[in-house]
């Protein structure tokens, strides 16, 4: 208790909001993107050409429809080009670190010490393009973090070394 | 009747036996149901019986109808006996069991060094009977909670000191738990296998000992209830509500109404379960009593309150209260909210007190900066003047102090809140900032706690304070952790 906690020295490994610098950035997969362009386009694509059919045979007014859900399928598609690469995530000494978002950004620290379980998710889309998803679970359901399209081989080593950490650094609740 | 069950040769150890809830559980657990049915069917035998009744439902066959009800009741009570019989619980060397359930089994055991907190809960028709129900709460999320229903007091009384006697270690000292469970074996497997179901039936309940630190009377909890927003409203529409009756003003009543209904039933539910309140210091411990009708106490070990927070709203400001919450790993999940209550009404010193009873390490001085002060007296760390514009009236007060064992936090100019969350117990940090926030360059710390009322977070941090926040306390956290 005496040795006041705030006259030592920050972790070497600096936390930063933005940018590459102080820990060990890693980006997720690319793929990622190319998934979730996918799963936006099953849903929209059919929608734009009944809404096109629609205008050209049978009513013009649908013509502002399908132009609402093309611009919907662009912002879409920009919003995840721009998304996909702003998820990053670093494994410091003590934590793992989550940073997600551009416009609106967060980042989580999770102590490995804090780790109740980890969960490794993989869809059948993800598991076409060989993608995980791991999410952290603490003791509070809202403070888990969550890494998704991560390959599956990073992934699984990713839930090994945590596992063997938590082990290690493992505190009560 | 023979106090070992059949089925005992479950699994784990030999110590303490299986013993059954009290006869009257289920018919109690069904409870009001039961009361509804029995007494609708005698009120209609009754009729009949008195011929009271012209058009005889039974058509006659009085004495037909008579078995029904009896073979109906014989068949009710030897449910009750057949569900009585298989449920049975048993406090073992290191956890607590129950079986319950005939067709659909169901066999749960917690760990004691799991339990976050023991309650002892006497609903009203338990009351009655002089019967209580004992909650074993574990941290397991939804659902996680033992529940003996019902025991007599004493019984309970005993159960509930054993389990805290057993519970009372943390289990971050794992080496030394263990060390004095050996030393400890003996006596508590005497107490828990020495003594059977007739023995302990009338025992007397142990001594209560420790000092009681708060009681509150209700005449002030009626006030503190009322002095609110809500309150407030109430205390205009119910009259209005009788005028526009009166009057025969349907159109007020229609909205005024159910609008009285909805905020008095919510409010008139807080009245009864924070009325008797009374927490009482024992040890390592704090013991919680509240309740009007439902009488409940609840006992939570100091070392599982994972954050506590002291608030006070706008109408409290007047008389001075202060209210205080805590977050215990596995409460409030369920629907009985006030077992996160530490104090549901109190003045500055009674704050204080309890918040350095929970927390010895605070400082009285910082205590007080984070209740009423602003600024940056203290060591605490508030937002910048560039977050004027976001919060016009407390950004100069919303901030963070770090004191040895944890971190303080203050915010709210109008609705005062201050949180305390010791190093060791924050889950996670987490660091939000939207496009406004980014523009001024400030950013919104959270500290992540159980679920619970507490919520720590600071908002609008300078950029540069709120990473130097979260790198630091990453670190702090983890020397606590291992230090704990």
């Amino acid at each position: 208790m005496s040795d006041a906690p705030q006259d030592q020295p920050p972790s070497p490994t600096e936390v930063r909001l933005f940018g590459d610098v102080g820990m060990p950035w890693r980006p997720v997969s690319p793929k990622l993107a190319t998934a979730r362009l996918l799963v936006l386009s099953v849903f929209l694509v059919p929608l734009l050409l009944v809404l096109l059919g629609l205008a050209a045979f049978v009513w013009e007014g649908f013509w502002v429809g399908a132009l609402v859900v093309a611009a919907a399928l662009a912002f879409g598609a920009w919003l995840i080009r721009r998304q996909v690469p702003a998820i990053t995530w670093a494994e410091g000494a003590e934590e793992l670190v989550v940073r997600r978002g551009r416009m609106f950004r967060t980042l989580v620290s999770v102590p490995y010490g804090r780790l109740q379980f980890v969960d490794v998710q993989s869809g059948p889309l993800e598991r076409r393009f060989d993608m995980a998803t791991v999410e952290l679970h603490t003791a509070s359901p809202q403070s888990g973090g969550q890494i998704p399209g991560l390959p599956t081989a990073e992934a699984e080593a990713l839930r090994e070394r945590l596992a063997a950490r938590g082990e290690s650094q493992r505190a009560g609740l | 009747m023979s106090t070992a069950a059949p089925g005992a040769a479950g699994p784990g150890d030999d110590a303490g036996e299986w013993r059954h809830l009290h006869p009257l559980s289920p018919l109690l657990k069904g409870g009001i149901a039961f009361l509804a049915v029995l007494a609708y069917i005698v009120s209609q035998q009754a009729d009949s019986l008195f011929g009271a009744d012209r058009d005889d439902p039974t058509q006659g066959h009085l004495g037909l109808a008579a078995l029904g009800v009896v073979v109906v009741l014989l068949a009710i009570i030897a449910g009750a006996w057949v569900s009585w019989r298989f449920s049975r619980f048993r406090v073992a060397d290191t956890l607590i069991e129950l079986r319950t359930g005939v067709l659909f089994r169901q066999h749960r055991q917690v760990r004691f060094d799991r339990i976050q907190a023991v309650d002892l809960g006497r609903p009203l028709l338990a009351r009655l009977t002089g019967l209580s129900e004992v909650v074993v709460q574990s941290a397991g999320g939804k659902d996680s909670h033992l529940k003996l229903s019902f025991l007599t007091d004493a019984q309970a009384q005993q159960v509930r000191e054993q389990l805290m006697a057993l519970a009372g270690r943390s289990d971050e000292a794992a080496g030394a738990w263990a060390s004095a469970a050996d030393e400890d074996a003996g006596h508590v497997r005497a107490d828990a296998s020495g003594l059977t179901e007739a023995d302990y039936a009338d025992l007397p309940a142990p001594a209560p000992v420790g000092d009681r630190v708060l009681a509150i009377p209700n005449s002030r909890i009626l006030q503190s209830v009322l002095y609110s927003g809500p309150g407030l409203a109430i205390v205009v529409a119910v009259p209005a509500l009788v005028v526009s009756v009166a009057l025969g003003v349907p159109e007020m009543v229609a909205w005024l109404g159910p609008m009285t209904l909805a905020i008095g039933s919510a409010h008139l539910k807080r009245l009864t379960q924070e009325c008797n309140f009374e927490l009482v210091h024992q040890g390592d411990r704090l013991r919680i009593r509240h309740g009007l009708t439902d009488l409940r106490t609840t006992t939570v070990p100091i070392h599982r309150i994972q954050a506590v927070e002291v608030s006070q709203s706008l109408p409290w400001r007047l008389t001075g209260w202060w209210r205080i919450q805590v977050n215990v790993a596995g409460a409030g999940t369920g629907d009985a909210e006030t077992q996160t209550v530490l104090m549901p009404v109190g003045n500055r010193e009674e704050a204080l007190r309890v918040l350095t009873l929970v927390h010895p390490g605070i400082p009285r001085d910082a205590a007080l900066a984070a209740l009423e002060g602003a600024g940056t007296a203290h060591g605490f760390v508030t937002s910048t003047a560039r977050a004027r514009r976001l919060d016009p009236l407390s950004w100069g007060r919303q901030g963070y102090a770090v004191l040895p064992d944890g971190l303080l936090t203050r915010r709210g100019a109008w609705y005062r809140a201050a949180q305390f969350v010791p190093h060791a117990r924050i889950q996670s940090l987490k660091l939000e900032q939207g496009p406004v926030q980014r523009r001024r360059g400030v950013a919104t710390v959270r500290l992540v706690s159980t679920v619970g009322p507490v919520s720590p977070a600071v908002a609008h941090l300078d950029e540069t304070d709120a990473v130097r926040l979260l790198n630091e306390q990453v670190v702090r956290s983890s020397r606590a952790r291992q230090r704990a």
